[in-house]
Formats: C-alpha cells, structure tokens, sequence
C-alpha cells in the first residue's frame, strides 16, 4: 500500500513536470531580458558579468591545476609557494603515463562497450518509448508508472542479485553485464522518449496507418526519422556515461586486458607510491580528453536533453 | 472512424503494444524489478556464492542492528554527508540559475563551463583533487596559507575534513545538471506574472519569493529527489582515495556494501544492507513526497497529456 502511494506521487511529479517548460512566452521573456539588460548594462551586468567568470574560473581551477602538474617535473610538483607555470614544460610526461598502464587497449575497450551500450539504449527506448507514447493497450498506464518508479532504484541496491545472475549464465568478466541492461530499456531513456513521441501530431500515424502501414512500419518509417534529436541526445549522454561508469566494471570485469578507462586509471592508484602525481595527472587528462571533446562539439543536445525532460521540444 | 473497426483493432494495437514493450518487461524482471524481490529474499539467508543458500530468518537484520558498529558508523557517515549536500547543491545551482538566467552574451559558454565538471570520468577528477587538496601542496592549502598565513586542514587525511573534501568534491561534479535543470524550469514561467507583478511594483526580490520560488517548487522537489539517491552512492572516492578513513570517518554505506558483497562475499549480509538502503531511501522519499503538498505549487491542471 505504501509503496504504491509513492509510485503514484511520483507519477505526479513526472506527469506535471514536463508542464513547466511547455509554458509559452519564451520569446517575450528573452525580449524583456534584453530590454531590461539594457537599461541597467553599468551596474547589473557588469556585475553578473564579473560573479559569474569568478565562480567560473573556481569551477576550472581543479582542471587548470591537473593540467599544471601533468606537464611538471616531478621536483617541481612538490614547492611551496605553488607554481603554476611549468618550467620546464615537460610534455614526455603524457608519454610516460601512456606507457604505465595498457592505455590504447583500456580506451578500446571503453569505446567497445560504450558504443555497444549506446546502441541498445537507443534501439531498446526508441521501441519501449513508442509503445508508452503512442499505443494504446490495457494496463499502459500503471505499466509506465512502474517503470517510472525504478529510475529511483539505485544500482547498488540491485547489484548484487545481477551479479548472480551473470554468474549463472557465466558471462562474468565479460562485457555482456556491462552492455545488456542497455537493450533492455533503461526507464529514464524510456521517459524521455515517451515525452518526444507525445511532441509528434497523432496525424502522422493516422495516415500512415490509411496507407496501409502496420505499426512496426509506422515505428521504422515515420516516427523513429522524426525522433533523430532525441536519439542523439540520449546517444551522447549513453556513451558519455558509459565512460564514467566504475562500480560495475570493477564488479563486473576480472582480468586487467579487459578494464575500461575508468578501471584501468584506477590502476594508478595501486601505484600511488611509485608513480608521481605529475603521471596520475597527465593520466587523467588523457582520460578525459575523448568526453571534453564529444561534449564541446554535442554541447548543444546535452542541454537540449535537459530540455527533454522537462518537456520542451 | 476507428468505432467501424471495432475490437479487432484495438487487440491488434495492444499486441503491438506489449511486444514494442517486451525489452522494458524483460529487463524490469531481470534487471530492475526482479532484483529488488531477489534481493529481499537473499537477505533471509547466508551466501557465499559457491555453497547454496542457507536460510537464516532474520538473523543478518538482527545482526546488522545489536552488533554491527560499522553499519551504524557507515550510515552515520552518508547521512552527515546527505544532510550537508542537500541544501547546499539546492541553493547554490539555484543561485547559479538566477545569475545565468538573463540572455546576455556568455551566458550559455559560462552555463559549458560550470557543466563540464559532471561529464568527466569520475576516477579521473578525483585524483585531481587528491592532488587539488594534497595537504602540503595542493592549490587549495597554498591559497590558504598564502591568504591567512595558516595551515590548512588535511583534507582527505583528517577525520574532521574528509567529509566537507567530499561535498566539495560532489557539489563541484553535480551543479551543472541540477542548475541546468533549474534554468530550463524558471524559462517554462509564463512572462505575464512578472509584467503583472511589476504592474503592482513588487521588487525583483518579491517577484523572486512570490513568483519565482513558487513556479519552480516542482522543479525543486525533482531536484531534491534525485540528489537524495545519488547522495546514497558515493563510492569512487572513498574506493580509490580513503578505503573509509581515517578512522572510518568516510566509510560511506554503499562502500561498506561493497566490500561485503565483493571482498568478503558475504552476499546474503549485503543484501540485507541493500534493502535496508533501499527502505531509507524509499521513506524519505515518501516524506518529500508527502511534504511536497505542501510547498509544492501546482498549476491547475487543464491539458494534462496522457
């Protein structure tokens, strides 16, 4: 009884949150937020200007500071008061760190999984999400409340019977744990793509459907074309978040040929005392050159799927 | 038109339905759903993986209870660890909302910027600030000593500071998203209540409690939810960083759940802590939820999309 309040207020939020973004006057509110910058340019936005680049360049300071002792000398690493520029810059260091740990193979493997994984979010969501958003059958309803609910359900608390599961069917220290919950719907996905279906006029159905299509060519044909924003967009975020994830892989793979990137840095850790800060530095920066990348060039659809999720198309 | 065909259609449209839904049934029976049951049930018993499951009632439970101080201490540690995150990552990306909220040049490269943190591969940014927050050479301390001419705390190395080293940590690796959400929330506000509140000339602070805080409440409520159950998973920085210390003062829950399930493999004791993870979460879930009515603020509602 109690839980099933829970899942029905959380429907609740779900249901009315995506009316938040649908609001309209988007446009007007831009047009007052110019006009208003205007009037006030010497003192607001000055001022705004100046509390957002500080708080900015908090937020980089960390990186900065990674990027600092990565190109360092080891001796260097180690002065009081801190020296921010290198001197000598030492780029061998990312060579090195390259070399500590099968690095090439870590970040094929990542790639391998994280495209598998990628891959079955978009088939296994785009397929489920079309049946919540667009089909009708008894039971829909409480079914997507259901699945809206175990978003909420955290990985570790599952953990351990998946665990025994692959055991069972003996894929541990393969990839299969890490990519199969993929094809099988993640319901956030599922959520996001429900919410993109219900964007497409229903008149693209119906007139497919008096042409003669059945509904997995409605699916293929008409609505999985339309539905290519949202796809990239949970595409992106997939692979981004596969090349973070770390409990699973070291749960799941055993042999060091095997690790992800996130396993295989973590290696480092082991080495902590013969290894100097300076490679554990150009390490992760290597680490985090692929996402940095894919983030600055798809930018655009990481806010476009926070979009997404409250209801704006 | 579609009366004409009747029932045949709709059996047609519901058998394409449950087989479009099939990956989501299957994995909400292997994947989601099904564990949780499992879990339960495993929690009953002693597993080690290799001999069979052996029933023991509620003996884990007992156990966990009356003699297991480190359960007691772990969740000691993620509920301190929650109760300072929460309000924190609330108010500060709310903040960040309202600073970024204006459609001035830059403002979207700054929205990148403070972004960016959360989409790096978590092993890789908490080494850096291992090495951000080394106690004799990090830039933190430095800053410190050259700032107040003090020393500067032990960071990760003292049982008083792990915990704020780890907020710090989680709070710069989760605003971007949280604010983001925030900002996508307060464009959804229909203009017409601020002009009409200007009309009656209420200041922008007024307009920001009366209006603002009110239209965002939902939003509020997702954003809380959602960082109550990631503040019950910290786990990669106390793995590579502190194992738990010093003095087990950052001996997270789902570390300690760990280290039973995949060290000691003590899979029915884990599960036990599993559920009793899960059950927490749930009831404080329930009472945002309950709470939520009311300072929540829902819009009548009129063209609900079902």
């Amino acid at each position: 009884m109690a839980e099933k309040e829970t899942n029905r207020s959380e429907s609740t939020v779900k249901y009315r949150f995506p009316r938040l973004g649908s609001s309209h006057g988007t446009k007007r509110a831009a047009l007052r937020r110019n006009g208003r910058a205007r009037l006030k340019w010497t003192a607001g936005t000055a001022g705004v200007y100046l509390v957002a680049a500080v708080i900015g360049i908090v937020f980089i300071v960390p990186l900065l500071w990674m990027l600092s002792g990565s190109l360092k000398q080891t001796q260097q690493m180690f002065t009081y008061p801190v020296k921010w520029i290198p001197d000598p810059f030492v780029f061998r260091n990312y060579l090195d760190a390259w070399n500590t740990i099968p690095f090439g193979r870590f970040l094929l493997n990542t790639l391998y999984f994280a495209v598998l994984g990628a891959l079955g979010d978009l088939v296994s969501s785009s397929l489920v999400g079309y049946a919540f958003g667009r089909l009708r059958f008894p039971g829909r309803n409480i079914l997507f409340i259901v699945c809206l609910s175990t978003v909420m359900v955290p990985q570790t608390a599952i953990i351990i019977p998946q665990f025994i599961l692959f055991k069972t069917i003996h894929s541990i220290d393969t990839y299969i744990p890490l990519i199969l919950p993929s094809w099988l719907a993640y319901p956030y996905w599922v959520f996001l793509m429900r919410q993109f279906y219900m964007t497409i006029p229903e008149e693209f159905d119906q007139s497919a459907k008096i042409d003669g299509c059945g509904y997995f060519q409605i699916y293929l044909r008409i609505l999985l074309p339309l539905t290519k924003p949202a796809l990239v967009t949970i595409g992106i975020f997939a692979v981004v978040g596969d090349w973070q994830k770390f409990l699973e892989p070291i749960v799941y793979l055993n042999s060091q040929i095997k690790y992800t990137i996130s396993v295989g840095l973590g290696l480092f850790q082991g080495l902590y005392t013969t290894v100097s800060w300076s490679l554990m530095m150009a390490a992760s920066a290597i680490a985090m050159f692929p996402p940095v990348i894919v983030f600055f060039i798809a930018q655009k659809y990481f806010m476009q799927g926070i979009n997404l999720s409250t209801g704006k198309d | 038109m579609r009366g004409q065909f009747g029932s045949r259609e709709r059996t047609k449209e519901a058998i394409a339905g449950y087989l479009f839904l099939s990956p989501w049934i299957i994995g909400f029976i292997f994947i989601t759903g099904g564990p949780i049951l499992v879990t339960l049930i495993l929690s009953f018993t002693q597993y080690d993986l290799v001999s069979a499951p052996r029933f023991v009632g509620l003996r884990n439970y007992v156990t966990m209870f009356t003699h297991d101080q480190l359960f007691w201490q772990s969740l000691k540690v993620t509920a301190l660890y929650t109760v300072g995150l929460l309000p924190a990552l609330l108010v500060i990306s709310l903040l960040f909302a309202i600073l970024l909220n204006r459609k001035l040049p830059g403002m979207s490269t700054m929205r990148t910027i403070y972004y960016l943190p959360s989409i790096l591969p978590s092993v890789a940014t908490t080494f850096v600030w291992a090495w951000v927050l080394n106690p004799d050479f990090g830039v933190f301390n430095s800053f410190i000593r050259g700032l107040l001419g003090v020393a500067g705390p032990r960071w990760l190395g003292s049982a008083q500071w792990v915990i704020p080293s780890f907020l710090m940590m989680s709070i710069w690796g989760s605003i971007g998203p949280t604010m983001v959400i925030f900002l996508a929330g307060m464009q959804g506000i229909p203009e017409q209540l601020y002009e009409a509140a200007r009309v009656d000339g209420a200041s922008n602070v007024r307009q920001f409690f009366s209006i603002t805080l009110p239209m965002l409440s939902p939003v509020i409520l997702f954003n809380l939810i959602m960082s109550l159950i990631g503040s019950f998973q910290v786990f990669t920085g106390t793995y590579l960083l502190t194992q738990g210390g010093p003095n087990y003062a950052s001996y997270f829950y789902v570390f300690y759940l760990y280290k039973n399930a995949f060290t000691q493999f003590k899979m029915g004791y884990a599960s036990a802590l599993a559920w009793v993870m899960f059950l927490i979460i749930l009831a404080c879930t329930m009472v945002v939820l309950r709470s939520s009515s009311i300072w929540v603020y829902y819009q009548s509602d009129k063209s609900d999309k079902k």
